[in-house]
């Protein structure tokens, strides 16, 4: 609404956001700039960086196999992910919003709460487990049921099941908070015309808690595209994504054109994803939820 | 009342067990009395904790986080405020953009803000200090802090502060006595997310810190790159101990399902 | 010389006009209403006076001073908001103290003069509770105590009563009159209800479209409305338009469909198309022979203190409300006369019909 400062001048709300604007065109503009300009340039093992402009850093990534295998294998796993968070993470989300409190809140933090426990943290016990002296393998060896150690350290197996239990929170944040939104007398009203529960769930509860599924998804996916922590320790040298594989010429190839390339095109790769994703959810449900 | 039939609670069960249950392997192995990974066949042992005060690089980089992650936080919150109350109450060109220029960090992979930083850094004579690494990490824990103040700001009543106004005060009283107290919930909850936020950052850190200010995720991360033993363990279950406390005393104060998933 | 004026105010949001041209002068103690539809610019009117819009043109002056330009914070008067706007976080006894702290007013004499403006509003018991724990009407006679305490020159009230129940509204809307009447404070209330603004005010000002229409005292504004719009927004009445057929002698016979009506003269000006009003408690029924016109009654409802009718009449349907004196009344379908006394149809001219 107005008041009066506002009709006078529309100084204040630049002021007020400029410390932040400052930082953020300092801090961010620049750096994503020059990374940018640094894509173009050329490398030289024995001189460095050459501030010369070349696209090819791009033409190696576009045209190289070993680059195409390792996007192909980091959409891939992002893809994998994302439709097992979206598998078990919505009937979760469902589940838990037809408990009782204090369960409710209960397992709401049991499952929420270790996104605020650092990746490294998780990706660890995941290492525990699955690892070949892991758990899961000399349990499973000292009950008789193997032979072998079992091993799903460096496979991608492990990095799906590890990111799917980074990731998953995600899914069910999402779910949640749609179903929030759902009117809980609609699915009585489903019951009260005779449809069965699962029908219920498949054409009332579904269909409404879809925007959140989706919205979930793009979350994940986006997100397991670019992690680096749980590939890098779960999936080891051989088995490298995106994140990694940049990190590695930035730090040990110390190629930084070639690094920072991949770094562009894993950015460009996510926005035009979300962004066309994004573009889908928005026409397929304007009309029904506006 | 609804209630879960018989499949949904085995279901939810087996999520809730996958969830724990590398949490949970990571405090039992933190007691095992081998020197290597085992389970504490011979009862629990003290021996890698007493290992941590022993290693004071991990005991420098728990520092170094915590300053870190106090000094991004704070600054996150002090340029979020005023940002957010522009958003808010004024309607201005270019009012959307901003938004969406301060959300845009959510939006970019970290290993691109590393990369990113990095470069800037080097081009910049700012490697391996303090202070670039607490900016790096307010812009990454900036648009959490921003969404919770957003929040807080939009859902705030502007008649009660128009009520202090007529009653004579100051606008910067309206703002002490009034604005500030009803926004506290979310700017303390935006504080604690970004605290977390930045305490557990590795991908982007990774790419910026030097040997004087590497944090402790990252130095976790290098470890486990070259062994995994019990002491990264003891380590992490020391961690999870702090935030599952951090996590009780928030949902106390906060409400846990607030902060993670927003106003409901 | 009136203690608040407003002269030539008007509000432009870009190229629409909220409020055109409103002067209204309030004498010092009066209870004066801004009545209208919504979106009329009541509040707008109110912002202006409490200093929180900026006028487009005109002024407003308290007690002799040209206050258009000074802050909301300095011109000293008293606001209740609709939503109350009390401080979530502060106790009753903080809210209401607010305004003398920014006053510097010693902590002895806050307390003492909190503690008379909660006696005044009947909260005593309740300085310690926060605004949560009180009932509606309770945080709404806290938000009066907190513009009170100040000893405003004058009390701005923006739908007070309307987050209310009817009950509670009715009880608040006495309780509020006798308050203003104790401290004497000038004061402008806003509301769409018309019946609130009849029993609160000395004087009510209908707005329609950011304009004044009509001031005056409630009896008065309800008995003699100036336009069409008046005389629909206060009270139910019958509106039946027609032309004026011929005149003479202070009398004029209006067609009014097939009929013809038989009304005072009271404006020569009119000519042609007029509007006839009556309210139904003016209309009165008689045998079919005695009235001035017949008709059938098409439905009746029994509404406690008055029963209401619906009526066909050649002239249109007309409501015809009928006091409950416990005895027995007419049939649905029954054949009837109408019938009122001179002088209680007002002719307005039929332009003015707008709204
Ligand atoms: N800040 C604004 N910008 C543009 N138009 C506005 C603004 N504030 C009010 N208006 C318009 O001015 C007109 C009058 O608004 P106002 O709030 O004064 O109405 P009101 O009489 O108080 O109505 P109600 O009874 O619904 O509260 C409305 O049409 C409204 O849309
Ligand atoms: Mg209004």
């Amino acid at each position: 609404m107005a008041d009066r400062s506002m009709a006078k001048a529309w100084i204040p709300p630049y002021l007020l956001s400029a410390p932040a604007l400052v930082l953020y065109l300092a801090m961010l503009g620049v750096p994503m700039l020059l990374t940018f300009i640094l894509s173009f340039n050329a490398f030289d093992f024995n001189k460095g960086v050459i501030p010369i402009f070349t696209l090819d850093n791009y033409i190696e990534i576009f045209t190289d196999s070993y680059f195409h295998v390792v996007f192909a294998r980091t959409f891939g796993l992002a893809l994998l992910v994302t439709v097992i968070c979206a598998l078990i993470g919505a009937p979760e989300a469902y589940i838990l919003s037809r408990m009782r409190n204090p369960w409710r809140s209960f397992f709401l933090v049991v499952i929420l709460g270790p996104l605020l426990i650092s990746v490294i943290v998780r990706t660890l016990g995941w290492a525990l487990l699955i690892g070949g002296s892991g758990v899961i393998s000399t349990t499973l060896q000292s009950i008789g049921l193997i032979d072998e150690p079992f091993q799903l350290m460096f496979t991608f197996t492990g990095m799906t099941i590890a990111l799917v239990h980074v990731l998953v929170p995600f899914m069910v944040i999402a779910v949640w908070a749609s179903l929030q939104k759902l009117d809980p007398a609609v699915e009585d009203a489903g019951l009260s015309l005779g449809a069965s529960q699962f029908t219920v769930l498949r054409r009332i509860v579904l269909p409404q808690v879809m925007p959140g599924i989706l919205s979930g998804s793009m979350i994940v996916f986006a997100l397991t595209a670019s992690a680096f922590a749980t590939p890098s320790i779960i999936g080891g040298r051989r088995l490298k994504v995106v994140a990694t594989t940049a990190y590695d010429e930035f730090l040990s190839t110390l190629n930084w054109p070639l690094g920072a390339a991949i770094a562009v095109v894993l950015l460009i790769a996510n926005i035009v994803i979300i962004a066309s994703y994004n573009r889908f959810i928005e026409r397929k449900y304007a009309q029904v939820f506006g | 009342m609804k209630t879960n039939g018989p499949l949904a609670l085995i279901f939810h069960t087996v999520f809730v067990i996958f969830i724990l249950a590398p949490l949970a392997i990571v405090c039992v192995v933190a007691f095992t009395d081998k020197g290597y990974l085992s389970l504490p066949t011979n009862g629990p042992s003290l021996r890698w904790f007493r290992a941590i005060l022993e290693n004071p690089d991990f005991i420098d980089s728990f520092w170094i986080s915590l300053y870190l992650a106090l000094g991004a936080a704070t600054v996150a919150l002090a340029i979020a405020i005023p940002a957010s109350l522009a958003v808010v109450r004024y309607r201005f060109p270019g009012r959307e953009g901003l938004t969406a220029f301060f959300l845009s960090p959510l939006m970019i992979p970290h290993v691109v803000l590393g990369v990113a930083f990095l470069r800037f850094f080097t081009e910049v004579g700012l490697s391996g200090t303090m202070v670039g690494l607490t900016f790096t990490h307010v812009i990454i824990v900036m648009p959490y802090a921003l969404r919770l103040v957003l929040a807080a700001a939009s859902g705030l009543d502007r008649d009660a502060e128009k009520a202090a106004h007529s009653l004579g005060a100051s606008s910067f009283t309206v703002f002490r006595r009034i604005t500030l107290p009803l926004i506290l919930p979310g700017v303390a909850g935006g504080w604690v997310l970004a605290f977390i936020t930045s305490f557990d950052e590795v991908t982007m850190t990774v790419f910026v810190a030097s040997p004087s200010t590497t944090t402790l995720p990252v130095r976790m991360y290098h470890h486990i790159a070259q062994t995994i033993d019990p002491l990264l363990a003891s380590i992490s279950t020391v961690l999870i101990v702090v935030t599952v406390i951090l996590m009780v005393v928030l949902d106390r104060i906060y409400g846990l399902d607030k902060i993670l998933i927003g106003k409901n | 010389m009136s203690f608040l004026r407003m002269e030539g105010l008007v509000k432009k949001f870009g190229d629409f006009t909220a409020v055109e041209r409103v002067d209204l002068s309030v004498e010092k103690g009066e209870f004066v209403s801004l009545l209208g539809p919504s979106g009329c610019g009541k509040t707008t009117t109110l912002q202006m006076i409490a200093g929180f819009v900026e006028p487009t043109e005109g002024r407003i002056i308290i007690d002799g001073r040209d206050i258009t330009d000074v802050k909301a914070n300095q011109r000293g008067l008293g606001i209740v908001f609709q939503s109350y706007a009390l401080f979530p976080h502060m106790t009753v006894f903080d809210n209401v103290g607010f305004g003398l702290e920014m006053r510097k007013v010693t902590k002895d004499e806050r307390r003492q003069r909190v503690e008379e403006a909660l006696a005044l509003v009947h909260l005593e018991p309740f300085g310690h509770r926060f605004p949560r724990e009180l009932s509606g009407g309770q945080r709404q006679r806290v938000a009066v105590a907190r513009a009170l305490v100040i000893k405003p020159d004058v009390l701005l009230l923006d739908e007070p009563l309307s987050n209310l129940d009817a009950k509670l509204r009715e009880d608040m809307q006495i309780e509020l009159r006798s308050i203003q009447r104790t401290v004497g404070t000038t004061t402008i209330l806003v509301t769409h209800d018309q019946a609130e603004a009849m029993a609160m005010s000395d004087r009510i000002a209908v707005m329609d479209q950011g304009r004044l229409v009509q001031v005056g005292v409630p009896l008065e504004a309800y008995e003699a409305p100036q336009t069409t719009f008046v005389s629909n927004f206060l009270g139910k009445t019958n509106m039946l338009g027609g032309t004026i057929a011929d005149r003479a002698n202070g009398r004029m016979r209006v067609r009014v469909r097939d009929s013809v009506v038989d009304v005072r003269d009271v404006d020569p000006a009119l000519e042609g198309a007029v509007n006839l009003s009556i309210r139904p408690e003016k209309l009165h029924f008689t045998s079919p022979a005695e009235g001035r016109i017949t008709g059938r009654v098409h439905t009746r409802l029994f509404l406690g203190n008055h029963w209401l009718f619906q009526v066909d009449s050649p002239v249109g349907p007309l409501l015809v409300t009928v006091e409950n004196s416990g005895g027995s009344v007419v049939e649905e379908n029954e054949q009837i006369g109408l019938t009122w006394k001179p002088g209680e149809i007002r002719i307005l001219p039929a332009e003015t019909a707008d709204g």
